[in-house]
């Protein structure tokens, strides 16, 4: 074994004169036992193959003694590859792992997916060419338009004509249960158990995902696309406030519901953006937000729609609870006061959009929306950019002490991302083909482009957006140019730390990580405990036709109530007016609602 | 000086006034989003949403259509969509004369009989998926032809077409021609057809728009990329980029969506308009007249 051929052989595979397949072979032909592989790879600081020959930043990175070993726990036997900088500390979510040709011969998958502008050609896609390489699967794909999907795979699954696989199509947990019943979905239990690699790790760190994806006859239908965006957790509940204004008017952050009210006060009638004029908005939204997501909060724990809770593994509905009725009477009193606008109710995306882009002194106040992109256009290259100064304000604490932030647990979980039909003549190819999705290099490639080009592995010393070493670094501001990749399309393993993982460039800051920050620090403590969040559940055919029909009025019903007790057309203090009000879901089938909920969830859940 | 002309009385010109008053105001009305769409597919995005952009482009810009050719899918949709309407009109337009002629000749043997195997099939169809099981079995699936051959014929224009010959085609014109020797096929087109400008450019117009605003049949039979029109590119690009923060697991892909959206909306839209555009003024002239003697007795 010579070190001097084994170096000549890196520089080769950078070179891209070889292939990976090639490489190993070649290696272990000179003598590397697979570990050394993987320490000569990452010795050369890379874990990959660099494109069009050129020696990427990769290549040039100092040597690194590996970092963090991995632990490669599910690929017992493989070799041991890390990124040059090591993973980050406590690091959970996807790894690097060497990957060999899934199939000696070529093999052909047939995949149906949703066409996107952004793919471009789904079969020139390059990272649809990569993978190709990489795994030996050739794939004959069949484009089906996105919004409509379901029309045409209904079409097509009439007909008999049907693809082995359907890949981001996103079937609901009752058609899964349909399908599978029928027989046209292959259960993936025993094949995910044999086959599956990257898999098993990914339900070793989220045990929740594997839940999630069985449905209630225990069967597994979908491989699932995991995507922890931390921040989207809360995102229905954020509250944003211009900053300036409460140092101009010499205020503290509110914390608590009166607080919050005072502020607002002061923000209506001291003309805070000191033009004389008392042009301020103290507090809006679009039609779509809700207040309830934020202000329910100091009162009890609410998910939002459709506001239906587990109390002690009962299902249980909150809006027609007392502690509603005390929220919407604190929105009913800031209302009466004008400190919510009234267009809050019926104003577009689009117009609330015009309010906080208004040219000159800025005149929006707070707002209840998701980021700063949805009420004013953000604008990364400036340093002084107003959305910077608009920041979130903490769940409020209610007169009864409550305060709870609605956290999504089970949000990260996308099942029914990737179904197997009986079609497939090899089942365990296509498990393994999105099998190795969820290993690092692919997650990377599909999501931000060719390696070396759009992005590149993180040196040692570049800090992700929580603080910690980073894993990877974009080159070219995301997304990448179309048809390079995959557009969040496929199976996709992106764990918390993963996407935190991603390096911060301080020259051009994005906002991912004030996001992240603010969430952190005002939502996450004061989220509600895991128990009382109801889980996805699995209906079967009639329970989702009876469910479907009840939902729509009674969600139709909470909303347009939310409206006119704040605005006060229905009298929130009139108790009648509130019996009325609580007695009407009564006669919209509310106990068979809950039951069917209940009956839902103590199949799956309750063993 | 003599008066030539009866001069207007003063309810006259009352009337005058007011008509020009409100057709001006009407023609505003039509006129103005036309223009703030053009306009605004010349400006910055970020000036169209802030609302300062109302009538004149503002910091003019060729952002928005750079992106929009910048996708493969579109230029390619767009020389798809230019086949479908040439091609899918060509047949249209040959099935339509030759059905429309045969029966507007009341020696027609059976003539009632296929009218209404015609008209039935207009308030009767099997469905979406018998219809493409059939196509399924003709071998059409995911082909050009799918486009084209299904709707070959729509029984609207038919009538029309019919209608027209019956009323400008006199049956001695088809007495002459024949004492002169023609038969059918020369009749057709010797005579009709030169007499027939302007319901064959209500059958072009027609047919044209329809293939060039064309998704579904594309939608539920082209699973191949490389054959899609433009109108399933443009709706794809549209409506997956209308932006749904409660939908969107991820701020980035959000903020992503929404620049893009807000570049492409208008210049998609000028740019999927101009064919129809200009297609319009050289079919204009006849389009009324043929509409109008068309509907006669329909």
């Amino acid at each position: 074994m010579s070190t001097d051929n084994g170096q000549e052989l890196v520089q080769e595979l950078f070179e891209g004169r070889i292939t990976r397949r090639t490489f190993v072979l070649r290696a272990i032909a000179l003598g590397f036992t697979t570990s050394s592989i993987g320490t000569l790879l990452a010795a050369c600081g890379g874990g990959g193959d660099t494109p069009n020959g050129g020696t990427g930043p990769t290549a040039t990175a100092p040597a690194q003694s590996g970092g963090v070993p991995t632990t490669a726990a599910a690929t017992p036997g493989a070799a041991a590859v890390s990124p040059p900088a090591g993973y980050p500390p406590g690091y959970v979510g996807p790894r690097l792992s060497p990957k060999s040709p899934i199939t000696p011969e070529k093999t052909t998958l047939r995949v149906v997916v949703p066409q996107n502008a952004e793919v471009g050609d789904w079969s020139k896609n390059v990272f649809t060419q990569w993978y190709e390489e990489r795994t030996n699967v050739h794939v004959e794909w069949m484009v089906v338009p996105g919004e409509d999907a379901l029309t045409k795979v209904n079409a097509m699954i009439a007909s008999g004509d049907v693809p082995d696989v359907f890949m981001s199509i996103n079937f609901l947990p009752a058609q899964q249960m349909l399908y599978g019943s029928q027989g046209l979905f292959v259960p993936l239990n025993d094949l995910l158990d044999q086959h599956g690699v990257e898999i098993k790790q990914l339900f070793t760190e989220y045990p929740d995902a594997k839940n999630l994806i069985t449905a209630t006859d225990g069967n597994i239908y979908s491989m699932p696309n995991l995507n922890d965006c931390y921040h989207c957790w809360a995102g229905a509940g954020r509250m944003w406030i211009y900053k300036p204004w409460l140092d101009e008017l010499g205020m503290k952050m509110p914390e608590t519901t009166d607080e919050f009210e005072a502020v607002l006060k002061a923000f209506k009638e001291k003309d805070p953006n000191g033009n004389k004029q008392l042009d301020e908005i103290p507090l809006t939204k679009a039609v779509e937000s809700g207040f309830d997501t934020y202000f329910m909060g100091a009162f009890l724990y609410n998910p939002g729609e459709p506001w239906l809770v587990l109390a002690n593994g009962k299902v249980d509905a909150v809006f027609n609870k007392p502690e509603w009725r005390e929220g919407l009477r604190y929105m009913n009193r800031l209302y009466k006061q004008g400190l919510i606008a009234k267009e809050s109710f019926t104003q577009t995306p689009e117009q609330l959009q015009r309010i906080g882009n208004k040219q000159g002194e800025p005149v929006l106040g707070a707002t209840r929306e998701w980021y700063w992109g949805s009420f004013l256009t953000i604008d990364q290259s400036k340093a002084d950019a107003r959305w910077k100064d608009y920041v979130t304000v903490p769940i409020l604490k209610g007169p009864g002490g409550a305060q709870v932030s609605g956290w999504n647990y089970y949000g990260a979980v996308a099942p029914g991302a990737y179904v197997i039909t009986k079609a497939c003549k090899n089942p365990d190819v296509a498990v393994k083909w999105a099998d190795g999705q969820y290993e690092l290099e692919a997650i990377c490639r599909s999501y931000a482009g060719v390696l070396g080009e759009d992005w590149r592995w993180a040196e040692k010393g570049e800090l992700g957006i929580n603080g910690k070493q980073a894993l990877w670094k974009q080159i070219v501001t995301w997304p990448p140019k179309t048809g390079r990749w995959w557009a969040q399309l496929g199976v996709q393993y992106r764990s918390n730390d993963f996407r935190l993982s991603e390096a911060v460039d301080a020259a051009k800051p994005t906002f991912e990580k004030p996001l992240y920050e603010y969430t952190k620090q005002d939502y996450f403590p004061y989220r509600e405990d895991q128990a009382m969040q109801l889980p996805p559940l699995y209906m079967d055919e009639d329970q989702a036709a009876q469910t479907g029909e009840i939902a729509t009025t009674i969600n139709n019903y909470v909303s347009e109530m939310l409206a006119k007790f704040t605005n006060g057309q229905v009298d929130v203090t009139n108790d009648g007016e509130w019996n009325k009000y609580v007695s009407t879901f009564d006669e919209m089938g509310l106990s068979t609602y809950l039951q069917i909920h209940q009956a839902a969830y103590d199949a799956k859940y309750k063993q | 000086m003599a008066a030539t002309t009866i001069k207007p009385t003063r309810s006259d010109r009352i009337f005058d006034v007011w008509n020009y008053a409100l057709l001006t105001i009407f023609f505003i009305i039509v006129l103005y989003p036309l223009v703030y769409v053009a306009s605004a597919s010349f400006s910055n995005p970020d000036a169209v949403i802030s609302g300062q952009m109302w009538l004149l482009p503002v910091q003019p810009t060729l952002d928005g259509y750079r992106a929009v050719f910048s996708y493969e899918s579109i230029v390619q949709g767009y020389l798809n969509s230019v086949f479908y309407v040439v091609a899918g009109t060509v047949v249209n337009v040959f099935m339509t004369i030759l059905a429309g002629y045969a029966l507007s000749r009341r020696d027609l043997y059976g003539r009632n009989m296929f009218m209404f195997l015609f008209v039935f099939t207009t308030l009767f169809s099997g469905g979406l998926i018998p219809t493409y099981l059939v196509v399924d079995d003709v071998g059409l699936l995911n082909t050009r032809w799918a486009l084209i051959v299904p709707t070959a014929l729509a029984v609207y224009n038919v009538i029309i077409t019919r209608t027209f010959f019956q009323v400008t085609i006199p049956h001695e014109l088809l007495e002459a021609a024949q004492i002169d020797g023609s038969d059918d096929f020369t009749f057709l087109r010797r005579v009709v057809l030169p007499l027939s400008g302007p319901i064959i450019a209500v059958n072009v117009l027609f047919y044209a728009i329809g293939h060039w605003n064309q998704f579904f049949s594309a939608l539920i039979y082209l699973t191949n990329e490389s054959l899609f029109p433009l109108q399933l590119v443009l709706r794809e690009i549209l409506v997956q980029n209308s932006v749904d923060p409660s939908q969107m697991s991820d701020a980035t892909e959000l903020l992503r969506r929404q620049h893009l959206r807000d570049l492409l909306k208008y210049s998609l839209i000028v740019v999927a308009s101009l064919p129809p555009l200009m297609l319009y003024p050289f079919v204009q002239k006849y389009f009324v007249k043929g509409l109008i003697v068309g509907s006669l007795k329909g």
